[in-house]
């Protein structure tokens, strides 16, 4: 029986804070502002200015960075860090 | 409540979050952008085109687009070739009348990553040895 800390190969999964922490890192490197002003509710097109375009490019880095395939519709929703991070768990597992 | 400039422009004051805005009717916005050399087409936003969170972003997301479509060398009917958008569609995107979709700029990017990738790889194989003088 597996664990709820491990996917389907076994692999043990990153916490959500990890991901958390990666993904403020992520958006503070692209966006220049300060780590410590990211919150899970901040929102990347309505507090940062984001456009179609940088989600995108963020949403491209993800992928690369986690490995994972976003499905476009999920972008629609998700533009606060703190879905984002649920939405790259949800496809972590 | 509605001002007059001395030329008899119709206008309106309005603080939004301390930032004070002009409101003038958009013929006579037309005729400024027109006097100040400035292509009125090109600032336009497809109205039906903007959704929340979106409506600022059309001219310096197209801007943003052009530059890097022309830093990747392609041009706009070979992006829209190779990312399979309609080449109306791309040249609606870049001259900031509609406001993409996500899929659309993602395959956008994609394209533009390809190309600069392809160019890339074309250096390195082929360089193109000094010359020397004849």
């Amino acid at each position: 029986m597996m664990s709820a800390k491990t996917d389907r190969r076994g692999e043990t999964l990153p916490s959500r804070d990890f991901v958390l922490a990666e993904i403020k890192q992520m958006v503070a490197k692209q966006n220049g502002v300060a780590l410590a002003t990211l919150e899970e509710d901040t929102d990347l097109m309505a507090d940062l200015g984001y456009d179609s375009l940088d989600v995108v490019e963020l949403v491209m880095s993800l992928e690369e960075h986690f490995n994972i395939v976003v499905p476009e519709e999920t972008l629609d929703k998700a533009t606060t860090i703190g879905r984002i991070t649920d939405t790259v768990i949800e496809l972590l597992r | 409540m509605a001002r007059k400039t001395r030329q008899g422009i119709e206008y309106q004051l309005l603080e939004l979050g301390g930032v004070r805005y002009v409101i003038v009717r958009e013929s006579i916005f037309e005729q400024l952008c027109r006097r100040a050399h400035m292509n009125w087409q090109e600032l336009t936003v497809n109205k039906e085109e903007l959704k929340p969170g979106l409506d600022l972003d059309g001219p310096s997301l197209a801007e943003k687009l052009i530059r890097r479509r022309v830093a990747s060398g392609l041009s706009q009917a070979e992006l829209a070739r190779r990312a399979g958008v309609r080449p109306e569609t791309l040249n609606r995107i870049e001259r900031g009348r509609t406001t993409p979709d996500f899929a659309t700029v993602r395959k956008l990017v994609i394209a533009m990553n390809t190309a600069e990738r392809d160019h890339a790889a074309q250096t390195i194989s082929k360089p193109h040895g000094i010359r020397s003088p004849e």
